[in-house]
């Protein structure tokens, strides 16, 4: 097995390892407002999202950035907190800010937060020729979020399918997705807000 | 307004969410291991690191020290380092590593270990376990370089053993 290889692994079981759950969290919050049908927005905000995390990986291991990890570990649920925020507050893209095109951007910025968790710990790992490493390790990561994804979005479809026959509105066209997004946002919001108080570093 | 299915379902999140797991911040959990292996004399070099903090924890805890429990923490490190990373040579017979010390670099400690094949074998086992014994996703790597034949190797819980 070559280095490229070892690290696609490394990332692969970094970002799917059940103890993750920051990162995992993170993508569903991302993923909470979409159908099944929206794949392709979806996928442009987690396209960016790894943009995101990419950039200050490299900048952090190359030595170029250097952020105390308490911060970076108290900003990543900040993260969480404030998308599930915005997955409850705007009810309908068409009437948000820039029609709701601006999520791939947020999904970008926050990327850079969550990209500089593991930054440190993988500058210290290496010695010496870091390029190989980073990309096996960031492609390892950006094919376990689409497995997490993939989980994500059959698990939505299969909560959509109950909401609809709990409240017996195949026939009246009633969609499920507003109050599946709030409610998992607002379980994740939870969550991540007592997160942040844990790692305060203040 | 909120509507009574919308209502609902967020009261069942916020009691749902009294029960989630707290997740502490998600490090990695790896070691980084380089060994050099010259075939025509049979010395090999290994130099391991690990997160110090990780490490001086672990062999300094009941689980850690199982066999080991005095001494100083070289001491203790050296033994936990004994019972978690192995070399055999083609036969199984074990090549012994002897300790040739340690040395704390930032958040890191490199441990060296030396040691000696005198039968010159084509192919070295090896097992590292390192701190799988504390971490379920502990995730060892090794590059190991053979005059001019590099290669590295990932041991994992269920693949603690690898041949070079």
């Amino acid at each position: 097995m070559n280095e490229f290889v070892t690290f696609v692994q490394v990332g692969f079981q970094h970002i799917t390892d059940l103890s993750a759950t920051d990162h995992i969290v993170f993508l569903i919050a991302l993923a909470a407002i979409y159908r099944v049908s929206d794949w392709r927005d979806m996928l442009w905000v987690i396209t960016a999202f790894t943009i995101g995390h990419s950039v200050t990986l490299m900048l952090a291991v190359s030595g170029a950035l250097r952020l105390p990890s308490a911060l970076v570990e108290f900003l990543i649920p900040v993260t969480i907190v404030a998308t599930c925020i915005e997955n409850i507050v705007v009810r309908d893209k068409k009437t948000a800010p820039w029609r709701g095109q601006y999520r791939p951007v947020f999904a970008g910025v926050f990327g850079l937060v969550h990209g500089a968790g593991f930054a440190s710990y993988l500058n210290n790992l290496f010695i010496d020729s870091i390029a190989v490493p980073l990309l096996g390790f960031n492609v390892g990561i950006e094919l376990g979020q689409i497995l997490v994804l993939a989980v994500t979005l059959a698990g939505l479809l299969i909560i959509d399918k109950a909401l609809v026959a709990l409240k017996g509105a195949r026939a009246t066209g009633w969609t499920p997705v507003r109050p599946r997004a709030v409610a998992l946002s607002t379980i994740i919001m939870v969550v991540a807000a007592h997160w942040a108080v844990q790692r305060s570093p203040w | 307004m909120v509507k009574p299915v919308t209502a609902l379902l967020m009261m069942l999140a916020l009691h749902g969410s009294a029960y989630a797991p707290l997740a502490d911040a998600h490090p990695l959990h790896n070691s980084y291991a380089e060994l050099s292996y010259a075939q025509e004399t049979g010395k090999i070099a290994v130099s391991v690191r690990v997160f110090t903090d990780d490490f001086i924890s672990h062999i300094t805890s009941p689980a850690g020290t199982v066999g080991s429990k005095g001494g100083t923490p070289e001491r203790r490190a050296a033994a936990y380092i004994g019972r978690n990373l192995s070399i055999t040579d083609g036969r199984g017979t074990p090549i012994p590593l002897r300790w040739c010390g340690w040395k704390r670099a930032g958040e890191m400690t490199a441990i060296c270990l030396e040691g000696v094949a005198p039968a010159r074998p084509a192919n070295l086992r090896i097992r590292n376990t390192i701190l799988m014994d504390m971490f379920a996703d502990q995730l060892n790597i090794l590059r190991s370089t053979r005059g001019t034949s590099k290669k590295t190797v990932l041991f994992t819980h269920k693949e603690n053993t690898k041949t070079l």
